[in-house]
């Protein structure tokens, strides 16, 4: 039980500097097992870049990262307790794989080398995508999907093993308002049923507010990190943005009316 | 049909069509990652490197296939490294380092005209002339190179569907990536035996794309393949011994009038209202 206090992931102080542009600056967050954090900024703040530090796809120029009390490349195989969406996974592409194969793609990391798979990885795939509600769809061709649907299979594929955190990248863009609403909904649930820990990237403040359990705003630095609704009141927001920010949070379970952010004149 | 039966009469027929359907069968399996992951133009500059390989044994008295097999890896491993760095793509790459090498090729066949002969059946293949060690050969690289596909082949999908992704999740990515440049640049020089390097990408690109124009799914397209590539093998080794057509060529035409075939099936069946 001891592991649950240790933080699922611990930035300190990092930089990062992609072709010699400094993308991120003495960024520290925390973030302990089984919240929800949303990473907002405007766009080119650094989220994604944010992210992929956290992924260790990049390393960075300054500052220490730990995931799951690992540097995130030194994970080895227990990479596969992360699961990650990326921004518009299958955008402008054609591929020749069925929903169920691509969420099986999600087990490659647990069936190991040489090895096909199995009766539990097989069980384990249907098992999510029923979670997911997909299972009508395991036979079509992933390219036919609708957005949210092409989200829900990723998130399916980044669950069906014993993922514990999971990282999205703007998983609602390319979808339609209502869905956007429903997969937000599924990750609280994922997370309340699971003891997930989430970590999503969205520009979508008012939304994402409504389930996050933490904000973090960063445009190139962390500009203001906490309860969403003291992140949404403060003054840091304004700056991070470069405009005025007249917030009504989106409430899922009701209380929160029509959710609606109106940024001022530039 | 006494013809075709006559045709098997001959040693030299029998080694052609097994060593044909041996590479076929070969370029075709790799056809799907290669489409998959979009390397067409890195199959055509691995085979065009492969002149460079070819040039540099037939001066220096080295098994010429050895040389074009050295050089061909060291072109992936050059791809794979330059493409890496991010400040050049990958056909950058491919372009530069293809001509570069081709131009070593002509260079050093400049120096020794007298090898200009063997350089013409390296260039267009002579798969009627492939001996019973150069078919062990081809045995010998088509286990490597299945081998290799066969057991990485739920990596190299994941990969080739979304590498990034992989890579997280802890699936080698690059050390399959580079795995993946040397299988092709394997079976290239493979396929020089059957096409010749002017021909041989045509080996490893057009069978799937046949593949993918017939099947949405990549057991279908992986099927269609080697199908398709046995056909051309057969058709093209056919007409070469009844017409006196150049084998090579034969092979990549009947593999392209296939491809042509399929598309228009494709266009009709596409063009059905649902």
């Amino acid at each position: 039980m001891t592991e649950t206090l240790q933080p699922v992931l611990q930035m300190e102080h990092v930089d990062l500097t992609l072709g010699g542009r400094q993308v991120l600056e003495d960024i520290s967050i925390s973030l302990m097992p089984g919240r929800f954090l949303g990473l907002i900024g405007p766009n080119g703040a650094g989220k994604t870049s944010c992210l992929k530090v956290i992924l260790g796809v990049h390393r960075p120029t300054r500052g220490s990262v730990r995931v799951l009390g690992s540097k995130p490349w030194e994970l080895g195989h227990r990479a596969h307790h992360i699961g990650y969406v990326p921004q518009r996974a299958l955008a402008g592409r054609y591929a020749p794989f069925s929903v169920y194969d691509v969420v099986m793609m999600g087990r490659v990391c647990c069936i190991g080398l040489g090895r096909r798979p199995g009766a539990k990885d097989r069980r384990l795939v249907e098992e999510s995508l029923e979670r997911m509600g997909l299972s009508g769809e395991a036979n079509r061709p992933i390219g036919s999907l609708s957005g949210g649907q092409v989200q829900r299979a990723m998130i399916a594929r980044a669950m069906c093993r014993k993922t514990r955190l999971l990282v999205l990248d703007e998983p609602t863009e390319g979808v339609d308002l209502p869905h956007q609403d429903r997969l937000y909904k599924l990750l609280k649930e994922l997370q309340v049923e699971r003891g997930l820990t989430v970590i999503t990237v969205s520009h979508d403040v008012s939304m994402l507010s409504g389930y996050a359990d933490e904000l973090a705003c960063i445009n190139r630095t962390l500009h203001v990190h906490g309860d969403p609704r003291e992140v949404m009141e403060s003054h840091h927001l304004g700056n991070a943005y470069s405009c005025e920010f007249d917030f009504f949070s989106h409430h899922p379970h009701g209380g929160g009316g029509h959710h609606h952010d109106h940024q001022g004149e530039h | 049909m006494a013809p075709l039966a006559d045709m098997f009469q001959y040693d030299f027929m029998v080694r052609a069509v097994v060593g044909g359907l041996l590479v076929s069968l070969l370029c075709s399996v790799l056809s799907l990652f290669v489409l998959l992951k979009r390397l067409a133009f890195a199959g055509v500059g691995i085979s065009h490197a492969a002149l460079g390989g070819i040039s540099l044994g037939l001066v220096t008295g080295v098994n010429p296939l050895l040389t074009a097999l050295l050089v061909c890896v060291a072109t992936a491993f050059g791809i794979g490294a330059v493409s890496r760095t991010g400040r050049l793509t990958e056909d950058v790459a491919i372009g530069i380092l293809t001509t570069g090498l081709m131009a070593f090729g002509v260079v050093l066949v400049g120096f020794a005209g007298t090898y200009q002969g063997d350089l013409f059946s390296y260039l267009f293949g002579n798969i009627l002339a492939v001996s019973t060690g150069q078919l062990v050969s081809l045995a010998g690289v088509a286990v490597l190179v299945l081998g290799f596909i066969g057991f990485f082949y739920k990596e190299l999908l994941f990969v080739s569907f979304d590498e990034e992704v992989a890579r997280v999740t802890g699936v080698p990515a690059r050390l399959l990536g580079y795995g993946l440049l040397v299988a092709i640049a394997c079976t290239v020089v493979a396929a020089i035996h059957v096409v010749g390097l002017v021909l041989a990408s045509a080996l490893l690109v057009i069978p799937a794309a046949v593949g993918f124009q017939m099947a949405d799914n990549w057991r279908g397209i992986l099927g269609i393949s080697i199908l398709s590539g046995w056909l051309a093998v057969f058709i093209g080794l056919t007409s070469s011994y009844l017409w006196d057509l150049a084998s090579g060529g034969s092979i990549v035409l009947a593999l392209v009038m296939l491809f042509f075939a399929a598309f228009m099936v494709r266009r009709v069946r596409d063009a059905r209202p649902a």
